[in-house]
């Protein structure tokens, strides 16, 4: 969705970044089964990381499979599953979404683009929504609750966070057993926050340049269009909580196949992220290769 | 009752040396302090009860545990509560009935220190980290010596040590074995162009 879940490459083994991508892939191709080839598009890393923390089985075996953007070579994907399905509709429900959310703040061009894609994507949408309509029903609450407190310009970062991080945590019912919902419902949460932040903090210049909503806009006294250095260090400071109850929420779920990537994302990768995005230097590709 | 070994992740047979070390590393990876105000504490304390029965057992009760495990879980540690209607708060606050604690908070017209205080509990607890730092900052300034409120701050604030600082020094030690693997992963690449 917004590519910010990334793990630190350089802390992981050669065998973590291989079952990575190899689940990128296998995503990208179950899109493609189950949604038809466009829907390919919509594959991201954010939902990369919803599958290794759903998947409570066995680790999954390696196959390879054909890659259209590689044409001649084939590449690594993870067997599909269950987990890579509810992952695949997952990622069709929050792109939609995030469309639907551009088309209603976005300027006259962002916004036929937008409309443009959502109705390109609408009949992907009807059968995701479909397959998990309780999903669906909470993300539509929550981006309307989300749009409402951006149209009273609201002030606190929290409220707003909180019905995108809400939106997030509705990923967790795919789990059965109650207490690991839970607990991965309160990850998910502080994972959802942590974007939101983190997005907000990066389109703060944009936004203010284009007098769009952000919430940081209104929470801070910006100076010349960007955050002061205090509070600039405040905000970092909210935002480190939040990977620190993502973490602690970690420690507390049943231990996963892949648990080396859980960890890396969440201890190495999200601080990383959101120092860069901080000091200006995230670039969405630079990061990922 | 699970087998001890199995809780503390030591094998059959360990040394009372790994035993112990195993155990500190988990206690302090569990200890109510990394809960505070959390809504999963319970789990927490839970696990820490665990923790404590397998050391405990595999000791045979010789050197009890150092760490207890219910101390200071979910804010039990809420001290001198300085009228019965904030008492009775946090009595809704530790029930997880975050709104109706809200709401009663909001029909007060004392606003003291604890009254800033118990706000910032009910926003950390909802997640809410940056509402919390702010009703924890004006209770901290309100009352300087308070030091439930201090550590609250510090808590969500960047005062001390982060979680993830106290546990991943170790994280990022690779062995011998997983350079070899990557080697090997190297030359097939090499062999192999694409992978």
């Amino acid at each position: 969705m917004f590519g910010y879940i990334l793990p630190r490459r350089d802390k992981l083994s050669e065998l973590a970044k291989q079952r990575y991508h190899a689940a990128y892939c296998g995503l990208c191709r179950c899109l493609k089964k189950r949604y038809g080839f466009h829907a390919r598009f919509l594959v991201n890393y954010d939902m990369t990381f919803l599958y290794f923390l759903l998947q409570e089985g066995e680790q999954k075996a390696i196959e390879r499979c054909f890659c259209p953007a590689r044409v001649v070579c084939k590449k690594d994907c993870l067997v599909r599953d269950e987990v890579m399905d509810f992952a695949a509709d997952m990622s069709v429900l929050l792109s939609y979404w995030k469309l639907s959310d551009a088309v209603q703040d976005g300027k006259f061009f962002a916004k036929m683009g937008a409309g443009t894609l959502r109705l390109f994507y609408r009949r992907a949408y009807a059968k995701a929504a479909r397959r998990l309509p309780q999903a669906n029903a909470i993300f539509s609450q929550q981006l309307s609750r989300l749009q409402s407190l951006e149209k009273t310009k609201c002030s606190s970062i929290d409220r707003t966070a909180d019905a995108f991080a809400s939106m997030l945590k509705g990923c967790a019912l795919f789990l059965t057993d109650e207490t690991q919902r839970r607990i991965a419902e309160q990850l998910l949460y502080h994972v959802g926050r942590f974007l939101y932040l983190a997005d907000a903090l990066e389109d703060l210049e944009k936004d203010v340049r284009a007098d769009r909503y952000n919430p940081l806009r209104y929470r801070y006294e910006l100076c010349n269009g960007a955050l002061k250095a205090e509070d600039q260090e405040q905000f970092l400071h909210t935002v480190d909580a939040s990977i620190d109850m993502a973490a602690v929420a970690l420690e507390l779920l049943a231990p996963r196949a892949d648990d080396e990537l859980l960890k890396n994302i969440i201890y190495y990768g999200m601080p990383a992220v959101i120092k860069s995005v901080a000091n200006g230097t995230f670039r969405k590709r630079g990061m990922k290769q | 009752m699970k087998d001890p070994y199995e809780v503390l992740g030591v094998p059959h047979g360990a040394s009372d040396e790994e035993i112990k070390r195993a155990y500190r590393d988990l206690a302090r990876k569990y200890h109510p302090d990394n809960y505070a105000n959390n809504p999963l504490a319970d789990l927490a304390q839970e696990k820490m009860k665990e923790i404590n029965e397998a050391y405990d057992t595999l000791t045979k009760g010789g050197g009890s545990s150092s760490y207890s495990s219910s101390s200071s879980y979910s804010g039990s540690s809420y001290g001198g509560s300085s009228s019965t209607k904030f008492a009775e708060i946090r009595r809704l606050i530790q029930m997880g009935q975050l709104d109706k604690a809200e709401g009663q908070l909001d029909a007060m017209s004392n606003h003291n220190a604890e009254w800033y205080f118990l706000r910032g509990v009910i926003a950390q607890k909802r997640g809410w980290m940056d509402e919390a730092a702010q009703n924890f900052r004006i209770a901290v300034n309100m009352d300087p010596s308070n030091m439930e409120y201090r550590s609250a701050l510090n808590n969500v604030s960047g005062g001390g040590y982060t979680y993830r600082q106290q546990q991943y020094g170790g994280m990022n030690q690779q062995d011998e074995c997983c350079e070899m693997c990557q080697m090997l992963m190297c030359l097939n690449c090499l062999c192999n162009g694409c992978r």
